[in-house]
């Protein structure tokens, strides 16, 4: 597989800041990957989301040295319409990325700034609003809509340019599990029948561990650890040191591990746990029989 | 009113106000002051607008008339016949001073609730395209709608921060007038540094939708004049010029 | 010696706050007396509008053109990218980026809301108000520059739409309000509002300054527009031009200088000062 995202030895220090916020990073994404990215607050994940796509140091003044290329296209020389057409980014906070007052303005917004003929914008309004589950709903003004709805639609916003690779910088981060739910499905469909690139930036790991291929942790402006999430999280020292958020059944299991139990695996999905601790109970009741 | 053409509706406001000031300075007739009155009326009722639109135009009617009684006596000719005496306040009003009073205030109102019946039945987009085609850069025309389109949020947000200062026991009517201002310091400082932080996210939000990257930028609706723009301007022309002339021709006779 | 020496900035300062207090004083009395009890005397036995009516309508129609004339001509003239710096005409590159667009369109949308939703201390009952959010104007002005004034012109409007007087007078509105934003931007020399001088300017270009422009140049273009607004000279004169400046002027007397200095570091912080944003080209 290409790369689609390449990062090379990238420091980032905003204007007017001592510290860097992101030392010497270095990464790779694959075309067709979905990654999850984590950390503590402050680590520098939104940061390099915006430094992917150009947003940093274009928009947001900062001293940026080494090399990001999106399919071989430098962020910092390409111009934003070219890249727009490769990449797309979803905010955290539907509330400020929703810039007009219907939902078929906001699809239609990114397609008019970049000069796309109406025809073709109408057609392609017709085919995301269909794919996001907002059909019908065109008229409906944002502010009315859901906290799942808004990210959809701004999902759908970023989709109308057809990009190959989409960041989502904390999609669920305000949203409720209904609205998480709905979001999940369809970054998993996008993944699955449109073949699109995602890199994740989340807290709340527990509705992406089961199915992205990789996940990175980030601490301090620096690569942590890499790898798949049941590695990652089976390391309970190094997830305490980076301090950020592991599963919920993860967290149990370093609860047993604290208090003697011993566990085969640590699990990341509630699955996972059933099984795990089903054969360890089972283990114990055999233990205490032959006892 | 809804599925009209902007530009119909602008040309029609124009139209209105036209016809007002020609009343308002030289016709001096509050009946014809009345007739474009009663159009701008009956085209904002048929639009249907949210009731506060209506109340606030009759709020609107009662003070103007009230001011245009009071303060246009004083610029009134002399002369004329007594008609309307109010008796505790003693103001007195001859029909000269009546037919200036009340064309001014229909000079004031009909143009002002034209312009309410097109804000209320035009989509932001389509005035922005509107206003686009009228040459305005278009980034600058957009401020307005971005505005707008925000204004609800902020009105819910400074909502927010007066409950919430009013749970910390903050009471903005209690106190003479330079403590209540100082106390609106505490809603705007938290709105303002909001504000800021929303400029930020906005702005990174806009750029990542190309806003601004080219100068060809489309519309995938174009405004586009239909025969029913083309009629109801005629209509409603026809009814202001027939109204003058019904107007005019006593004094003709 | 220059009149921009330290050394008279106090006593200057002194001599100023005392006839302020001093006018200030003797029209809230007048305008009580007027209000509610010589009634059919009407508005003009208020004494600061007596003041403005006893000048003759011909003399504020003069003093009034001229400010009409060079605040327009620096609108129009800031809008095309020149501006003065020193003693000469600059091009001021503002980027216009979508930064630039935000603040201003945040800012039309808190101003004409805050117009809107803050509506009214009411001063006396069913006559008057004050209007909070007018304070936001000069520190709009001092803290986002154009883009803020921009933002201020565009907030006047909507508050107008949403007050349902938007017409051919809310032009003079428009401009009156960048006005309020942009006199203290532009002739302010620390817009920090941490020292005296600071202090001073604010409230020598901040408050009486742009209050009585915006003032004059709104009632101008009404009184010039009277036949197509259609609102009487006695009213735009005798009333409406010296309530904007008492309005105006109280306001950001009471609380600008406080929301400036809060806001400053902030919005230095954040990169979103406007002496961070704009560069000058001779």
């Amino acid at each position: 597989m290409a790369a689609a995202i390449e990062i090379k030895n990238l420091w980032v220090r905003y204007r007017g800041e001592e510290d860097y916020a992101l030392r010497d990073v270095s990464l790779e994404i694959k075309e067709g990957e979905f990654v999850l990215l984590t950390g503590p607050s402050g680590c520098g994940k939104t940061t390099l989301c915006y430094t992917i796509v150009g947003i940093v140091p274009r928009v947001i003044k900062a001293e940026v040295k080494g090399s990001v290329s999106v399919f071989g296209l430098d962020s910092f020389k390409t111009s934003p319409a070219e890249l727009s057409q490769y990449i797309g980014i979803v905010f955290q906070n539907p509330e400020m990325q929703l810039v007009t007052s219907s939902v078929y303005d906001e699809v239609a917004f990114s397609l008019e700034n970049l000069g796309f003929p109406p025809e073709e914008i109408r057609r392609r309004i017709r085919e995301v609003l269909d794919i996001v589950g907002l059909k019908g709903l065109e008229d409906r003004s944002p502010a009315s809509l859901s906290g799942g709805q808004k990210q959809a639609l701004a999902i759908a916003s970023v989709l109308a340019l057809r990009p190959k690779i989409i960041i989502l910088d904390e999609p669920t981060s305000q949203l409720d599990p209904q609205g998480t739910r709905r979001i999940t499905d369809l970054i998993l469909k996008l993944k699955k029948d449109f073949k699109v690139s995602i890199l994740a930036v989340e807290h709340k790991v527990e509705w992406a561990v089961n199915h992205v291929d990789r996940m990175i942790v980030m601490d301090n402006g620096m690569i942590k650890m890499q790898g798949r999430p049941a590695e990652i999280f089976s390391k309970k020292i190094d997830v305490e040191r980076y301090g950020f958020r592991p599963p919920q059944v993860s967290e149990i299991a370093y609860k047993l591990l604290e208090r003697g139990v011993i566990l085969p695996s640590i699990p990341i999905s509630l699955k996972d746990a059933y099984e795990i601790f089903r054969r360890v109970l089972e283990d114990g009741k055999s233990a205490c029989r032959s006892n | 009113m809804h599925k009209l053409d902007p530009r119909a509706k602008i040309i029609w406001a124009v139209v209105v106000l036209a016809f007002s000031i020609y009343n308002g300075n030289y016709l001096l007739s509050p009946i014809y002051g009345a007739v474009i009155y009663a159009s701008v009326i009956i085209a904002l009722i048929i639009s249907r607008p949210p009731a506060f639109w209506l109340k606030l135009v009759g709020i609107l009617t009662v003070v103007v008339l009230f001011f245009s009684l009071i303060f246009w006596p004083a610029s009134a000719p002399r002369g004329g016949v007594p008609i309307l005496t109010i008796p505790i306040l003693g103001w007195s009003y001859t029909d000269l001073v009546l037919n200036l009073a009340l064309s001014k205030a229909f000079l004031v109102l009909s143009p002002i609730i034209a312009v309410i019946t097109m804000l209320t039945t035009s989509k932001p987009g389509d005035l922005f395209q509107a206003l686009v085609r009228c040459k305005v850069p278009y980034k600058i025309a957009y401020i307005p709608i971005l505005a707008l389109r925000f204004l609800p949020t902020i009105i819910n947000e400074v909502k927010l921060i007066i409950d919430a200062q009013e749970s910390r026991a903050l009471n903005l009517r209690k106190g003479n007038l330079p403590s209540r201002l100082r106390k609106y310091v505490t809603i705007f400082t938290p709105l303002m540094i909001r504000m800021m932080k929303s400029a930020i996210e906005l702005g990174v939000a806009l750029d990542s939708k190309g806003f601004g990257l080219s100068c060809q930028r489309t519309f995938s609706k174009n405004l586009r004049w239909e025969f029913r723009d083309t009629l109801f301007l005629i209509f409603g022309g026809l009814i202001y010029v027939l109204g003058l002339i019904f107007c005019i021709m006593p004094f003709v006779r | 010696m220059s009149i921009m020496d330290g050394r008279y900035y106090t006593p200057l300062a002194i001599i100023l706050a005392i006839i302020v207090i001093a006018i200030a004083i003797w029209g809230g009395v007048t305008f009580a007396a007027a209000s509610g009890i010589i009634w059919e005397r009407g508005p003009q036995v208020w004494s600061w509008g007596a003041a403005f009516l006893s000048l003759g309508f011909d003399f504020w129609r003069i003093v009034a053109g001229i400010l009409w004339i060079v605040g327009t001509v620096l609108f129009i003239m800031e809008l095309s990218g020149r501006t003065i710096k020193g003693k000469k005409l600059v091009k001021q590159m503002i980027k216009w980026d979508s930064i630039d667009i935000a603040i201003a369109a945040l800012a039309a949308a808190i101003y004409g809301g805050g117009l809107v939703v803050t509506a009214g201390l009411i001063v006396i009952p069913g006559f008057t108000w004050i209007r909070p959010a007018n304070m936001l104007a000069p520190v709009f002005g001092i803290l986002f520059g154009i883009p803020g004034c921009i933002g201020l012109a565009f907030g006047n409007l909507i508050a107008d739409a949403l007050g349902g007087y938007l017409g051919f007078g809310s032009i003079g509105g428009f401009i009156g309000n960048f006005l309020l934003g942009y006199i203290p931007y532009k002739f302010m020399r620390d817009h920090s509002l941490r020292s005296s001088k600071s202090i001073f300017d604010f409230y020598l270009w901040g408050v009486l300054v742009s209050s009585l422009w915006c003032a004059l140049y709104i009632s101008w273009w009404l009184d010039v527009a009277q036949p197509l607004v259609g609102l009487p000279p006695l009213f735009i004169w005798g009333w409406f031009a010296p309530f904007v400046f008492v309005n105006n002027a109280i306001v950001t007397a009471i609380v600008g200088p406080a929301l400036g200095y809060v806001l400053y570091p902030v919005v230095k912080k954040w990169g979103l000062h406007w002496s961070d944003r704009v560069t000058f080209a001779e």
